[in-house]
């Protein structure tokens, strides 16, 4: 489940957990009761809780637009944007709103000028006081040829300190969408002097940031430690310290989270939590995060099947993905769309997945005079959760219609290649805007889906797009969201399959909410320890 | 004897150019390092650049002849995922590993020798049928299994030892048992029958016969003789010792050599798993080199000079 960066052990699924597939029955069987109660550990001289959070691996490098997985978790804490997405601004941590960060108000100077206020006084974790400098600074440095990029910043100009108190960000054409991307990574601030001094590589290493833990160190193979940062422009960071550390083994963070090791563990697969469930301190957190698994289609092979897009069609309306994820994932999740509820007042949830209907799919058949060419799809073993077990019942599905379906597994992405005519991915909602998502990854310049439609979307997608990226309306941009969602169910460029669960183990008098991605947010508002 | 020691380094040495060439090749014929280090979105360009700064985008042969003149000079590459050198990353795992090896080892051959020794002289009793049968159920059980039973038991029910980790000398007792059962469970099969063959010699009839106490009759007439046979096993079992700690510093979270390897060969990290499985294969071979010549030592009639020794 680990989408920025393809890391095996990135994904909820950790390298050994294969292995230990024989040892759950095991550990459900042995019937865990709990004496111990899990109780905080306090560190001396401050009476602040302590966590400690068990994942299957620790980031080398914690920069400030890294967005993987384990690297995202901790430097969620480290760093602050410009502008915050409240996710708790629903009670399910999924909330879109957006609001103040490390800029105290904005203003629409003109439609394609905003001027951000910045909040005066904010310390940074090396003592040093962020300027608009290093606001300017640190936004201009993820696009063009800036050493830290990120994809969401394609649109952006110019960043330009206009004096002490404010930051202009000047973009290309009109961006509805510039909030929502100051608060993804790109809008992380940092200091423009240390990272200058240090370079980007040993930043990573050494990270300082605004935020409400700062770095002290980290063991290769064993330990990430996080300090509260006292000199906190927010409210007074809650826990003293935060210890991430690498159990790589799904059955040892269990056991290390029911006798009381661990506060938190993460990346468990929703079908092996029961001794979780069966133990009286401890429960399952799960929340289906803002990402999509799919089977991208490479179309743009002219002499094979899935270049006709009933055929991809078929393949998908075939395919029954809402039986997939109930089953799969526990009850947790529904059917792939690429409609996030993170998208507010544009997300559409009545709309729904594509149906699945063997029928339609065998009259799509039909008509494109499907006659049993083998489809090959690539899959990398292990690194999506559940993705080889979907696809093996998959196979099945797709017989029942006619369609003839092989799976090639293959051992890391290194060996993906051009083979195959379908392959395993996954998509990233990206931001809190319809111009993220689809958009983000399929149209806009720079995507890195593109290479699946073979270099440039089709023109009526790019049209629809660019509507929805600098539309300078809701009616405008509505219309066109919803004509590419129309759009992506007549071309199928991929099966969408369903939401991935991000399960965590957590101790039941730990108040703390898992968000709808992999960020771990330890503010003074999501952590109290009751314990 | 000299002659005898140089053949034998020049020998290990040609098996370590073979393990190093094969190990080179191999993992380059089998994944791209760039597609485990860089996001989906990277640019081809940038990636050029990184293939450029990390020279494989020169041919497979370059490649090669680069490694070998670095690694004479000692040099060990960089890790593309850490971007520390590989040697550090690798030396600063490995005293954990050596820990839990080492360890693991003197615990299996002090009691798999005791063991073994046990059930030979109480041949055909309880405790022989007793120690060989634990003997054979520690071997034959997967050690991860073995691992998760202790944690069930020590960890989750009596709640007396951690699970996983390395923050503490009770952090070794659990992976260091584990791996230990097992290793010492095939040394004292060997030792025991070793020790039966030794005791049917005529020379142990002759102590006895001289009136030696029985300590003594085990300890300086029939143990040195079952040496042989048992020191070799042990020899072997240096090289298992390894493999089976990556397995058991994965599922006990031991922050060893062993995990780190994992890890790299997962992301083809190719200065890593080369140095680490240099490292390896030096050991082993050493371990090997070392038996032969301990052989000489335990068995004076084993020449060491290659046939017209005295």
């Amino acid at each position: 489940m680990n989408i920025n960066k393809r890391r095996p052990q990135g994904g909820t699924t950790s390298p050994g957990s294969g292995i230990m597939k024989s040892a759950k029955a095991l550990m459900i069987a042995a019937s865990i009761t709990v004496s111990l109660g899990a109780g905080a550990v306090f560190a001396a001289s401050d009476d602040r809780p302590s966590l400690k959070i068990a994942m299957p691996s620790t980031w080398a490098s914690h920069g400030p637009t890294v967005n993987s997985n384990f690297g995202a978790r901790v430097a969620y804490s480290i760093y602050d944007t410009l502008v915050w997405r409240n996710y708790l601004s629903n009670a399910d941590g999924s909330g879109s709103e957006l609001v103040p960060g490390l800029a105290t108000s904005w203003e629409q100077v003109s439609p394609t000028e905003w001027d951000f206020a910045i909040r005066q006084g904010v310390k940074f974790h090396d003592g040093t006081t962020m300027t608009t400098a290093d606001v300017a600074f640190s936004i201009n440095n993820t696009y063009g040829e800036g050493e830290e990029p990120f994809a969401a910043s394609g649109t952006i100009a110019s960043v330009v300190a206009v004096d002490d108190k404010t930051v202009r960000i000047t973009t290309k054409n009109p961006d509805p969408a510039l909030l929502a991307r100051m608060a993804t990574v790109m809008g992380q601030i940092y200091p423009q002097a240390y990272y200058q001094k240090v370079g980007k590589e040993e930043f990573g290493r050494v990270p300082i940031g605004t935020g409400p833990y700062k770095w002290a160190g980290r063991v290769a193979g064993e330990s990430v430690t996080l300090e509260a940062n006292d000199d906190y422009w927010g409210e007074k960071p809650p826990l003293s310290s935060i210890k991430f550390v690498e159990v790589p083994e799904v059955s040892s963070r269990i056991a290390g989270l029911i006798t009381g090791e661990y506060d938190i563990v993460t990346s468990l697969p929703p079908d092996q939590t029961r001794p979780i469930d069966n133990d009286a301190a401890t429960e399952i957190r799960a929340v289906s995060v803002e990402n999509v698994h799919m089977i991208t289609f490479r179309q743009y092979k002219d002499d094979r099947p899935q270049a006709d897009k009933r055929i991809r069609k078929a393949m998908a309306l075939s395919l029954n993905r809402a039986l997939l994820a109930d089953k799969l994932w526990n009850g947790l999740t529904v059917a792939g769309t690429y409609d996030f509820a993170g998208y507010g007042a544009y997300s559409m949830p009545d709309r729904g997945a594509l149906p699945y209907d063997p029928e339609e799919a065998k009259r799509l058949l039909a008509e494109a005079g499907y006659d049993g060419e083998e489809i090959t799809i690539r899959i990398v073993s292990g690194y999506y959760t559940n993705m080889t077990r979907a696809m093996e019942v998959g196979v099945e599905m797709w017989k029942e219609v006619g369609l003839n379906v092989k799976l090639d597994i293959i051992e890391n992405w290194g060996q993906m290649g051009q083979e195959g005519d379908a392959y395993n991915a996954s998509d990233n909602m990206w931001m809190t805007d319809p111009g993220g998502g689809m958009w983000f990854s399929w149209g806009r310049e720079g995507g890195h889906r593109l290479k699946d439609w073979g270099g440039t979307p089709p023109a009526e997608f790019a049209a629809l797009g660019t509507a929805i990226e600098q539309g300078s309306d809701f009616d405008t941009r509505m219309k066109a969201y919803m004509g590419l969602l129309d759009l992506w169910d007549d071309l199928v460029p991929a099966i969408l399959l369903y939401r991935p669960v991000e399960a965590y183990g957590v101790r039941k008098d730990l108040d703390w909410t898992p968000y709808t991605f992999f960020y771990m947010d330890f503010r003074a508002n999501n952590v109290k320890d009751n314990g | 004897m000299t002659r005898y020691v140089l053949i034998k380094v020049l020998r290990s040495i040609f098996t370590l150019w073979i393990v190093v060439s094969a190990v080179f090749l191999v993992l380059r014929a089998s994944g791209d390092p760039l597609y485990s280090v860089f996001s989906l979105g990277t640019p081809e360009a940038t990636l050029d650049v990184f293939r450029a700064k990390w020279g494989i985008d020169k041919s497979i042969f370059e490649q090669y002849v680069i490694y070998l003149g670095d690694i004479l000079r000692g040099d060990f590459g960089t890790s593309f995922f850490d971007g520390q050198s590989a040697w550090d990353l690798v030396t600063e795992r490995l005293p954990k590993t050596l820990l839990l090896g080492g360890t693991t080892f003197v615990i299996s051959v002090i009691a798999g020798v005791l063991l073994g020794t046990i059930a030979a002289l109480k041949r055909g009793t309880v405790w022989d049928r007793g120690i060989m049968t634990a003997a054979v159920a520690s071997f034959s059980m997967p050690s991860y299994f073995l691992a998760l039973l202790l944690i069930l038991l020590f960890s989750l029910k009596l709640r007396w030892l951690p699970t996983a980790g390395a923050d503490t000398w009770k952090h070794l007792i659990l992976p260091a048992t584990t791996l230990g059962l097992t290793l010492s469970g095939s040394i004292a099969r060997f030792t025991r029958s070793a020790m039966l063959e030794v005791l049917r010699q005529s020379y142990m009839r002759t102590a006895r016969a001289k009136g030696a106490p029985r300590w003594r009759q085990i300890a300086w007439h029939a143990l040195p003789n079952a040496a042989i046979p048992t020191v070799t096993v042990i020899g072997f079992q240096l090289g298992w010792l390894i493999g089976g700690s990556v397995v058991i510093e994965t599922v006990f979270a031991w922050p060893g050599a062993g995990r780190l390897f994992i890890t790299s060969v997962g992301v083809r990290d190719f200065a890593v798993v080369q140095l680490f499985i240099l490292m390896v294969a030096s050991t082993v071979i050493l371990a090997n080199l070392l038996v032969d010549i301990l052989y000489g030592f335990l068995d004076p009639r084993i020449s060491v000079t290659g046939g017209g020794g005295k």
